[in-house]
């Protein structure tokens, strides 16, 4: 039991390889180092994988974690994140998933869960209340991530328990498979649910009851919830853009700025974006409006497809990222074919940013005549073509034919393929790009080269930028920037509260309310300095693995299209980040967060962070 | 009698009432501790169906109920629950046709909504506007009126 | 140009994300005639006279809202600027919330 409120203070070990499940305290030393989620995910998986472990191999191991904040009477903390090494990046990687279950496994008894080694049949993990057992999956083998659940939920007789499944791709080890958590959230990027398919463990069921989750100080913790309720309520994006339309909004927002990644980011307007808006995709898909644990803002629909293609699909509906990746970066201008990718993925439990992605690199490859349809099994990967889309997502999702190919991932593609299509292949690290542009920000340049992710939007924010609060087009302290939003990310997903309320808690740099929170919630005496220590510390963590898996300044590099192609027409017309302001840019970055010229951080940087009792040095 | 109803149609199934009723209750937040129950059920989760005690007039937990703690009072219009009388025997959670009454996960008594002194909590925080305190016991004119069901 | 107060400039005006709910407005675009004062802010007047819920939609208490957008010809301009932001015929304006996207 730990001295500090909001959590269990306890987590679950389960070892595959002899089933054997344990429960481990954590220390409250630890939970002061590493607040939680991010930090902990990050702490564990640091110390108990060696250098060079192999993604799908035995040794790696796939961590989840819930933060202190996941359970309470916070709003808008619903999330649960997982964590291991990334088959498709070989680094750090860290996905969270909104809905119930992260609470779910906190009224069960549980911060977190450790899963090790590999099981030699399908199974999958049950635990009820504090009580946890393997269980025979043979029979969901194969399933999809909805049968799968249903089946559990009909065989252990509890139609109530909240389940992260992974579907066919994950077994088939495709590498950009997701975790689905319930049916309407993903720990989607970064293959973690190809780490569950080669653990064989097709998914963990949870329910909770019994425990219960304490609030260190009453009034304090009473008048921030109160206060950020009340802000929720008054919120024009919060309390009906985001319920009306979800994420979707992005769309049109994007593409008015010229910054909406086009043709696999050939352009960045699209001509049909009014097609694929918010208010088409409400208008044909959208129904009811649903929401994670605890969760005031609501962004999540319940789809439907009211006629013409794919007429009568049930589904979740697609967010923003969904319809820049199958939509404007396919060229794709059907509400309803994005919506039945999007199912598609869910079903699979693929990330749909990354595979949508790597079909719009296969669609560029067919337009300059690398790929012919005999090479695609007879698919015309044409941009706009939506037919084909779904084919080639149907042939990814079954790994069967080119889809195995593609299942690969950009970066490997691009490597095998050669013919200068390294250029247009565009993932950073391996990991393919959210539908933020690199070249439109200049500060997500920086963001997305330094993530510990790679292509992703979560780490730096390009929400800073598009508001004009800085300025977009100036590389001009910039590394400041990026210093400042990310220890916000790293805190957000530590704490773990939700991107949708970071602008009222603190987009850029700590602020007294960070601090408010944790100290009122969980009992911490943190000042802000403590607080700014502990983000460096994780930030710092994961880049040492990174590092230590052989990552350093050559991988913090963006896509040659947009070092070398300036955007071609539209209202940012002419803008890139050439290679020499990204280096600029890295430069002082590095000196900023005490690493050397090479991007390894220093000895010292370590030492300072209290990080020298788990890492060894040199890292490699 | 006054009773809480909840439109199904409107709740979105984030259990924010959940919390915030057992932690003004309880001290602690846990879903089985609270007065009102958001269950998610369908394939993708998205039917969400309200449990919370009706206050009926004539209430088969008080008629279950050997020591006298649950009775219908007639000058607050709600069932109320008397702590000192009971002995966690748990026959008015079996007994309730609803399954509005879950039993204290530590205490072992009736967890069962008292309507926060006329003031719900579960109300203040709900953001779809999905909950409302009613006063009539006609309760297919109210919902006529407030769903829109004609 | 600027000084002489005969000549009147149009400017089509976007709203997106959701800034156009309780607005009569077809197809989020309004075309709007300025004379006299020609920045973003005194557009912003003109359209709230126009459409009086505007003002709910793009303030709180008197001033903008932290999260409203504004971007003549696809840049950013900071509600703060929009005194200085100069507009003249054939601009393109767009008003929308920074929304969170993602």
């Amino acid at each position: 039991m730990s001295k500090y409120s909001a959590y269990c203070g306890k987590l679950l070990r389960v070892n595959l390889t002899n089933s054997v499940i344990s429960e481990e305290n954590i220390e409250d030393e630890i939970l002061e180092k590493y607040i939680g989620c991010n930090g902990l995910g990050a702490y564990y998986l640091y110390k108990e994988t060696k250098k060079g472990v192999e993604p799908l191999g035995e040794d790696n191991k796939l961590i989840f974690f819930t933060g202190p904040l996941t359970g309470t009477i916070f709003p808008s903390a619903p999330k649960v994140g997982i964590f291991s090494k990334s088959p498709l990046t070989k680094g750090f990687m860290d996905s969270y998933a909104g809905g119930h279950l992260g609470a779910e496994l906190k009224f069960s008894g549980y911060d977190g869960l450790i899963i090790e080694g590999k099981s030699e049949k399908p199974v999958y993990l049950w635990i009820n209340d504090g009580c946890a057992e393997l269980r025979d999956a043979s029979d969901y083998w194969g399933k999809t991530t909805t049968a799968t659940r249903e089946a559990i939920k009909r065989d252990l007789n509890e139609p109530l328990v909240r389940i992260a499944a992974i579907g066919p791709s994950g077994e088939k080890l495709v590498s950009y498979s997701c975790i689905m958590v319930d049916g309407t959230h993903a720990a989607g990027r970064g293959g973690l649910g190809a780490i569950m398919g080669a653990k064989n463990l097709k998914a963990v069921a949870v329910k909770g009851t019994k425990n219960c989750i304490r609030i260190a100080h009453k009034e304090e913790t009473q008048k921030i919830v109160d206060d950020l309720f009340h802000e929720i309520r008054t919120n024009k994006v919060l309390n009906s853009g985001l319920p009306t339309y979800g994420t979707t909004g992005a769309t049109t927002a994007n593409n008015s700025t010229g910054i909406l990644g086009t043709r696999n980011w050939q352009t960045e307007t699209f001509e049909d974006a009014e097609k694929i808006s918010n208010v088409e995709l409400a208008d044909k898909l959208f129904e009811k409006t649903l929401s994670c644990f605890q969760c005031p803002v609501r962004c999540i629909h319940f789809c439907k497809i009211k006629d013409g293609k794919y007429s009568g699909l049930e589904t979740v509906k697609p967010q923003y990222e969904t319809v820049y990746s199958f939509g404007s970066l396919c060229g794709i201008s059907e509400p309803n074919v994005i919506a039945m990718a999007n199912h598609l993925c869910n079903e699979a439990g693929l990330d749909t940013i990354s595979v949508g992605v790597s079909i719009a690199f296969i669609m560029e490859c067919f337009e300059k005549g690398i790929l012919m349809e005999p090479d695609l099994n007879g698919i015309k990967a044409e941009f706009g073509n939506s037919d084909s889309l779904i084919s080639l997502l149907e042939k990814v999702a079954a790994n069967s034919g080119i889809g195995e190919f593609i299942g690969q991932g950009t970066k490997i593609m691009s490597e095998k393929l050669g013919q200068g299509t390294e250029k247009f292949a565009i993932h950073i690290k391996g990991l393919e790009l959210a539908g933020h542009s690199v070249r439109g920000y200049k500060g997500m340049s920086l963001g997305y080269a330094v993530s510990p992710r790679g292509g992703s939007h979560q780490d730096m924010r390009h929400l800073p930028e598009r508001s004009g609060q800085f300025d977009r087009r100036s590389i001009e302290g910039k590394e400041q920037l990026v210093h400042n939003v990310m220890a916000t990310t790293v805190i957000r997903d530590s704490f773990t509260y939700c991107a949708m309320v970071e602008d009222n808690i603190g987009r850029v740099g700590l602020t007294e309310k960070h601090l408010n929170i944790i100290n009122a919630i969980c009992g911490f005496n943190f000042d802000l300095a403590d607080l700014q220590k502990i983000s460096d510390r994780i930030i710092n963590l994961e880049r040492c693995f990174s590092v230590r898996e052989g990552m350093d300044r050559k991988d913090d590099i963006l896509p040659e299209r947009f070092m070398t192609e300036p955007i071609p027409e539209g209202p940012s017309e002419g803008m890139y980040t050439p290679k020499e302001e990204l280096d600029i840019m890295l430069d002082k970055y590095y000196q900023l967060r005490g690493w050397d010229a090479n991007g390894v951080p220093l000895f010292e940087t370590i030492k300072e962070l209290n990080l020298d009792d788990i890492i060894q040095v040199p890292l490699r | 009698m006054k009773r809480i109803i909840v439109d199904e149609n409107k709740c979105s199934g984030c259990r924010v009432c959940e919390a915030t009723c057992s932690y003004i209750h309880e001290d602690a937040i846990n879903p089985k501790l609270s007065r009102i129950s958001i269950i998610n059920t369908g394939v993708l989760e998205e039917t969400p169906k309200a449990v919370v005690c009706r206050q009926c007039e004539e209430p088969k937990c008080a008629d279950a109920c050997a020591t006298g703690a649950l009775s219908f009072s007639n000058t607050k219009q709600i069932v109320i629950f008397n702590e000192e009388l009971c002995v966690n025997c748990g026959l008015c959670a079996s007994a309730c046709p609803y399954g509005a009454i879950t039993l204290h996960i530590i205490k072992g008594s009736p967890v069962k909504c008292d309507l926060c002194d006329g003031d719900p909590s579960c109300i203040k925080n709900c953001t779809s506007k999905a909950i409302k305190l009613i006063d009539s016991s006609d309760e297919i004119e109210v919902r006529r009126k407030w769903f829109g069901i004609s | 140009m600027q000084n002489n107060n005969k000549i009147q400039i149009e400017v089509n005006v976007k709203f997106l994300f959701g800034l156009e709910q309780g607005l009569p407005i077809e197809n989020r675009q309004v075309t709007v005639k300025l004379s006299e004062q020609y920045t973003v802010k005194h557009l912003i007047e003109v359209l709230e006279n126009m459409y009086p819920r505007l003002k709910e939609n793009i303030r709180y208490g008197g001033n903008f809202v932290s999260y409203l957008n504004i971007v003549v010809n696809g840049c950013e301009v900071l509600p703060i600027h929009a005194g200085n932001r100069e507009i003249t015929t054939g601009d393109q304006v767009v008003l929308m919330y920074v929304g969170v996207g993602g």
